[in-house]
């Protein structure tokens, strides 16, 4: 199933700190890991990743540093900052409201 | 094979310059060199495991990297949104921390001694000197312990700051223990300062030990770093110009002449250390100030500059007995007056300004016997009016004391400056009632005079004369006058006038005797402390009525020539007995 862009948009960095939550990760890694966990529902282009952890840094949701790889490459791993988990629990609550009132809607539930 | 393998080579190399071209346009946007570096290197790792997952998938090495470029999106919308987060110019914050330690600097040195405002200069500076390292701290340990030195100077200013403004300072104003104890202190802190500061610019410059430019001869890196280093010895030999400047006054403008171009020469050589860091566009790890930090100084740096004004004024309300005993002063004159009239009595004294200083002048040339009577004071006011008639300045200090059984005494010393040497006649105006009536009230009336170091010491008159009618109105009141006859060492014979007449003072000056009161007949509900000090020791002092102005004639007998209204002249009492 292919979800519509603008859909994903608006809930990409819930998505990238939420695939953050336990361990520190790489840009490449995130992207693997946002699709494995949505079974590919989501394909979060890099073009779109990368501005949005570093505005994630910048807000100091995220921490970067650098580890030498044995390729004598180094990679730039984020990790989630107390500020972070914060922003996340917030980010969490306001999907669940909105995904319910979503659902009322599309299925004229009424509580 | 051959062919295989250069074809393979050859493709390799096309997407590799793919690859970088890709990069390139990336981080085009970033201006701050060091950040595009690390987003370049971020970015290529990511193609590189593409890539790598590509390969793994039997791509080849060209295809998988042209895959792995279309997988990063649009250049373009790349560039800008990554340029747009990373707006910040990492130099420019290096630029703007040195600029403001050069203006601390510049503050800290040249500011010019016209009363509080050089204290606000100086603690402006401090402060910026503070806040410009406060970015730079991080760079490296040298530059974070010229940071500390910064607080340091902070504190060190503040605290002088403090002391000179507050009343420990006017208690001795001609003691320099407090100001070169402050002046060495700042004088250390800034030499180690500049040492820190100098080692940590100069590792900072250590990083483009490469680079050559045009405009330096031989390598600009050690020229500078040497230069920033011997900021200490510009600064060092510019504090011993300013002590040979104490001790030499007189050569004031040849110091200053030295003193100018060693300050300046501090300035530049940070000024060409910026300029040079600066043109490599590199951020050297400053830390930016962002709007809360840069809100947190403004609204501190504004109570640093302000608190010592406002400690000061608290200290001026404080007993005085809270901070006499300060080691940074405690004047010998004030411990003997203390043994005089006891601790209790000196903390009631209302202010400690230049005031008290006529207190001491008053009580060191009080003989024993007056003192006896000064004893258990419970209340103590001293204060100066200057008393400008005829062709002279006659000052008069004086005391006023109310004692446990609450009557006051009051003592009026006059003191003759010393550069009254043009003789003749010179008059104060005295209450009626109140002036000496024969000879023998002349052991009362103490009369100091400067001498030509501007000590004064105490000459009582040879003799009071009393003298009669010297003039009336057309309301017919009159003037009496009294002369005082004295002897001034090494100036002859001095006479003095007295004129006792009705005058009021009406000059609305609010003098601290307070003529206000003057009109009301004397009781001794007229002591009220707020009323301006106009307390009579009852048993001595008669009650005082005016209420008009008298013209004093322009032509006197005896000599004496005016043309001035005597009446704005202010009422000054003597002390004298009535038996």
């Amino acid at each position: 199933m292919r979800i519509s862009k603008e859909l994903v948009k608006g809930s990409t960095s819930l998505l990238v700190l939420s695939v953050m939550e336990k361990e520190a990760m790489y840009g490449y890694q995130i992207i693997r890991e946002i699709e494995l966990r949505s079974e590919k529902v989501f394909s979060l282009n890099e073009g779109t990743l990368y501005p949005i952890l570093h505005a994630l840094e910048k807000e100091k949701y995220l921490e970067s540093y650098w580890e030498e790889k044995e390729t004598a490459r180094k990679r730039k791993y984020y990790r989630m900052t107390e500020k972070g988990r914060t922003e996340l629990a917030r980010k969490r609550e306001e999907w669940n409201g909105f995904s319910i009132a979503v659902t009322r809607v599309a299925h004229g539930t009424v509580s | 094979m051959r062919s295989l393998a250069w074809r393979t080579e050859r493709s390799h190399s096309m997407a590799k310059n793919a690859v970088e071209d890709y990069l390139n346009a990336v981080c085009a946007g970033i201006r701050a060199r060091e950040t595009a570096e690390e987003i370049r290197l971020e970015l290529s790792d990511h193609i590189e495991s593409r890539i790598g997952e590509y390969t793994r998938c039997r791509y080849d090495r060209e295809t998988a990297e042209r895959k792995a470029l279309e997988d990063m999106g649009e250049k373009e919308q790349m560039r800008e949104q990554l340029a747009l987060l990373h707006r910040r110019i990492p130099y420019l914050d290096l630029r703007n921390s040195l600029t403001k330690i050069m203006l601390g600097f510049f503050l800290q040195f040249f500011s010019i001694d016209i009363g509080p405002l050089q204290a606000i200069t100086t603690a402006i500076g401090v402060i910026l000197i503070f806040v410009g390292l406060f970015q730079m701290r991080k760079i490296n340990n040298y530059l974070k312990r010229a940071w500390i030195l910064s607080g340091a100077l902070v504190l060190s200013s503040l605290t002088a700051k403090v002391l000179f403004i507050s009343p420990l300072f006017y208690l001795n104003p001609e003691d320099m223990t407090a100001s070169m104890l402050f002046f060495g202190l700042s004088a250390v802190i800034n030499v180690s300062l500049l040492y820190c500061f100098g080692e940590g610019m100069s590792a900072v410059l250590s990083r483009e030990s490469d680079i050559r430019e045009s405009n330096y001869k031989g390598n600009p890196v050690q020229q500078l770093k040497k230069g920033i280093c011997s900021a200490k010895w510009f600064y060092l030999v510019s504090v011993v110009v300013l002590i040979l400047g104490t001790h030499f006054p007189e050569y004031s403008w040849l110091w200053m002449v030295i003193f100018i171009p060693l300050i300046a020469s501090i300035l530049w050589q940070i000024y060409r250390t910026q300029s040079f860091l600066v043109s490599s566009q590199r951020g050297y790890g400053v830390l930016p100030l962002d709007g809360k930090t840069r809100t947190i100084f403004c609204t501190t740096g504004s109570l640093v500059v302000l608190l010592p004004f406002v400690i000061s004024l608290g200290l001026f309300v404080l007993p005085r007995s809270t901070w006499f005993d300060s080691p940074v002063t405690a004047k010998s004159d004030m411990q003997e007056i203390e043994k005089w009239i006891g601790t209790d009595e000196m903390d009631i004294l209302q202010t400690a300004t230049t005031d008290f200083i006529y207190l001491v002048d008053v009580l060191k040339r009080l003989p024993e016997e007056e003192l006896a009577n000064i004893r258990g004071t419970t209340e103590c006011v001293a204060g100066s009016q200057g008393n400008y008639c005829a062709d002279t300045g006659l000052e008069a200090s004086f005391l006023l004391c109310r004692r446990e059984d609450q009557t006051i005494y009051q003592v009026v010393c006059f003191s003759i400056p010393i550069d009254v040497n043009h003789g003749g006649w010179d008059s104060i105006l005295l209450p009626e009632n109140l002036r000496p009536m024969d000879t023998e009230s002349a052991s009362q009336v103490y009369i100091l005079t400067e001498d030509t170091d501007g000590c004064f010491y105490s000459q009582s008159p040879v003799a009071i004369r009393y003298s009669g009618h010297m003039s009336s109105n057309e309301k017919n009141q009159t003037s009496d006058v009294v002369c005082i006859d004295y002897t001034v060492a090494d100036q002859g014979c001095r006479q003095w006038v007295i004129i006792c007449s009705t005058c009021p003072d009406d000059d609305g000056e609010g003098s601290p005797l307070d003529l206000r009161r003057y009109d009301e007949p004397f009781t001794e509900n007229t002591l009220d402390p707020l009323a301006g000090y106009v307390y009579i020791r009852r048993e001595m002092w008669m009650p005082i009525s005016y209420s008009e102005t008298v013209r004093i004639p322009e032509e006197q007998e005896r000599g004496i020539s005016c043309d001035q209204e005597f009446g704005i002249t202010r009422i000054y009492a003597i002390e004298m007995k009535v038996e």
